[in-house]
């Protein structure tokens, strides 16, 4: 695997025309299953247009953990939802390689042929898990596998199989609300996988899981991609995941920047521009989201690691 | 994707076990309305029911009344008391009895009540009281038998004197199933009507048995008489409660099946919207509007039969208590009623749920992701 810095900095998307070829070949030379190109969404019209995501161009492998990073608002959710057949785009393609390896146009398909593409080709996970609470660890999981055309006992034995893959065997039987937020991130990865998906999506897996399981979670998330060959896209505000993605994306407004001129804002964790607040402290120039952080981190320089 | 596949994971069954007090909550108040509509038709076959229920006891084959008559109790009229004798030397004629009948309001010492009067032939055995739960039927002028549910209402038993037009009668007897309406039936005989009436020489209507009601009628028709049959009697009664209580009752009918619409549909819509996270995720894993639409629909009509359900109980329990407090109003049951209520709620429940599956065709599968923010 890559590390974070020298992946990005290679593979940083648009607005380089050929950052999307670049993001394949630094360091993946499998074939891409998600192509993206030009994909733009504009909410609104006339004065009041806002481009939530700008002619983004990008190209997703096969095995490879994408991690797309930036600030609340930057279009990170709105770009996975296109992705996922959940958004239709304003402009642009996403040409996505199934397992029967046809390349279909989300973004060109017809509306009645979405459900069955985003049943087939993706898993989602959400970042409140977005479990049935009426439904056990097996039946949440089953529904996929059912969404996906498997029914019967065919989708029971694989959603045993699934939970036992994520180690979640002994807790069959439990409803959501009888579990752990880990242990429901974990079904809610089960779920994902129901139907063998070539794409993982994922929102923020993380956000609300303690700093051990989130780590844990992470570490799934890799060992999926390494082991089924499956493509994963995560898109959060966590900067531990930079430790298993292959790349680390930094959209902002709608457009990916060169994450090589990002920092660490040592007070809350975030990937920043190296402009605006700063300050020299031994001899090194430390960059901060806000004025807040910035402050915050004065006061007490010694509790923060920069 | 495959539709509603065999072997699928039971979503609707789940959604509404999930919550169960919910669930009996919403089925309660889809019983509750359903009730009333059972509880309205009950009443209204009551009343039928009712209506007509000293036509059917007449014990008479023919009734020969004035001209224009149509109900026994709606038209008076007399006829020549003489006419009486007349009928029953008509060939084919087994034997004819006068009867009187009229509406009567009474002073009683609780206030005022209204009755409906028969005076019938003691002698003859027809047009009388046709089952007693205490004394016996009258025979002579001062007697009369009172209909025992209004005897109790009014505290009146066997020996007691009733007044009817200022002529102290005396209860003789109480008998069974001669609750009218609005009114009960208090039985005289034609000799006391008389003299209460001050009207000896005439008579409302005569009463006729023979082994040949079709030819005899034709007879009397022919010698200028005016005959109906107690089936038409009968249909004359239902015609006239019709007239008077259906416009009410239809009206009374069609509000419940409005109210009970809009109480399913308020059901469903709530249960839809609490859904909606939920409806929004499968819709995000692959599910088809049309798959969420039948879920929604399901739904809907699981709660309306478990509502009918609970209507049934519920109206058993109501018409237990009605009967204790108001046994004059009976509520009758009868498949016919149970058939077009169950039909009400499946119309109900189809039009109900249309409104919670249309919402479901424009639901946002990308609220999935953004639920909990």
């Amino acid at each position: 695997m890559n590390t974070t810095e020298n992946t990005s900095a290679a593979t940083a998307g648009t607005p380089g025309p050929a950052a999307g070829s670049q993001a394949v070949s630094a360091g993946h030379s499998r074939v891409p299953v998600l192509t993206v190109r030009g994909l733009t969404k504009t909410y609104g019209s006339g004065d009041t247009a806002v481009d939530a995501v700008r002619s983004v161009d990008l190209d997703v492998a096969s095995g490879e953990v994408l991690l797309v990073m930036g600030p609340s608002g930057s279009g990170k959710t709105t770009l996975l939802l296109m992705l996922g057949a959940l958004l239709r785009p304003t402009a642009g393609s996403i040409a996505v390689t199934g397992r029967d390896n046809r390349d279909v146009d989300i973004a060109a398909a017809p509306e009645k042929h979405l459900p069955a593409l985003r049943s087939h080709t993706f898993g989602f996970i959400f970042q409140d898990y977005a479990l049935l609470d009426a439904l056990t660890a097996t039946e949440n999981i089953a529904v996929a596998a059912n969404l996906a055309g498997t029914t019967g006992s065919a989708a029971h034995h694989r959603a045993t199989e699934l939970l036992d893959r994520v180690g979640l065997e002994h807790r069959a039987t439990a409803r959501p609300s009888q579990m752990s937020g880990g242990e429901q991130q974990r079904v809610a990865v089960a779920r994902a996988l129901s139907n063998d998906p070539p794409v993982l999506l994922a929102d923020e897996p993380t956000a609300n899981l303690d700093a051990s399981r989130g780590r844990d979670l992470a570490r799934l998330l890799r060992r999926l991609a390494d082991e089924d060959h499956r493509s994963v896209v995560i898109v959060s505000h966590d900067d531990r995941l930079r430790e298993i993605a292959d790349r680390v994306l930094w959209l902002e407004d709608g457009q990916f920047r060169q994450i090589a001129s990002m920092t660490i804002d040592p007070v809350c964790r975030m990937s920043v521009e190296r402009t605006g607040a700063h300050l020299e402290w031994h001899e090194q120039t430390i960059w901060f989201c806000s004025e807040g952080c910035k402050r915050e981190f004065a006061e007490n320089p010694d509790s923060f690691q920069p | 994707m495959k539709g509603r596949s065999e072997g699928s994971v039971p979503i609707t069954r789940r959604f509404l076990i999930n919550r169960p007090v919910r669930t009996a909550a919403g089925a309660g108040g889809i019983g509750l309305a359903l009730m009333l509509m059972l509880l309205l038709a009950g009443l209204w076959v009551g009343v039928q029911d009712r209506v007509t229920t000293y036509d059917d006891h007449l014990g008479a084959d023919l009734v020969v009344v004035p001209a224009g008559t149509r109900s026994l109790f709606a038209d008076p009229g007399v006829l020549p008391a003489p006419a009486v004798d007349t009928i029953a030397q008509t060939p084919g004629v087994t034997a004819a009895a006068p009867l009187r009948t009229m509406y009567q309001i009474l002073e009683l010492p609780h206030g005022k009540a209204a009755i409906a009067a028969v005076a019938f032939d003691p002698t003859s055995g027809l047009g009388g009281p046709w089952a007693l739960s205490a004394g016996r039927a009258p025979h002579s002028a001062d007697e009369v038998a009172v209909d025992t549910l209004w005897a109790d209402q009014h505290t009146l038993a066997v020996g007691d004197r009733l007044p009817i037009l200022g002529h102290p009668m005396r209860v003789v007897g109480l008998t069974d199933d001669t609750a009218l309406f609005m009114t009960p039936l208090v039985f005289t005989t034609t000799t006391g009507m008389d003299q209460m009436l001050r009207a000896t020489g005439t008579t409302g209507a005569v009463l006729v048995t023979t082994s040949d009601p079709g030819d005899v009628a034709e007879r009397l028709r022919g010698a200028g008489y005016t005959v109906r049959t107690p089936a038409e009697l009968h249909q004359a009664s239902l015609d006239l409660a019709t007239d008077i209580y259906g416009s009410p009752v239809r009206l009374m009918v069609g509000v419940a099946f409005a109210a009970g619409t809009l109480v399913v549909a308020l059901v469903a819509y709530t249960r839809v919207t609490e859904q909606q996270r939920d409806l929004g995720v499968l819709k995000a894993l692959g599910a088809t509007p049309a798959r969420l639409r039948r879920i929604a629909v399901a739904e809907t009509v699981a709660l309306t039969v478990l509502g009918t359900l609970a209507a049934v109980v519920l109206l058993l329990l109501t018409r237990e208590l009605l009967a204790w407090w108001r046994p004059a109003f009976p509520v009758l049951l009868t498949a016919g009623t149970i058939a077009q209520t169950a039909a009400a709620a499946a119309a109900m429940a189809l039009l109900a749920a249309w409104l919670p599956a249309h919402r479901l065709s424009r639901l946002d599968a990308a609220s999935a992701f953004r639920s909990g923010r």
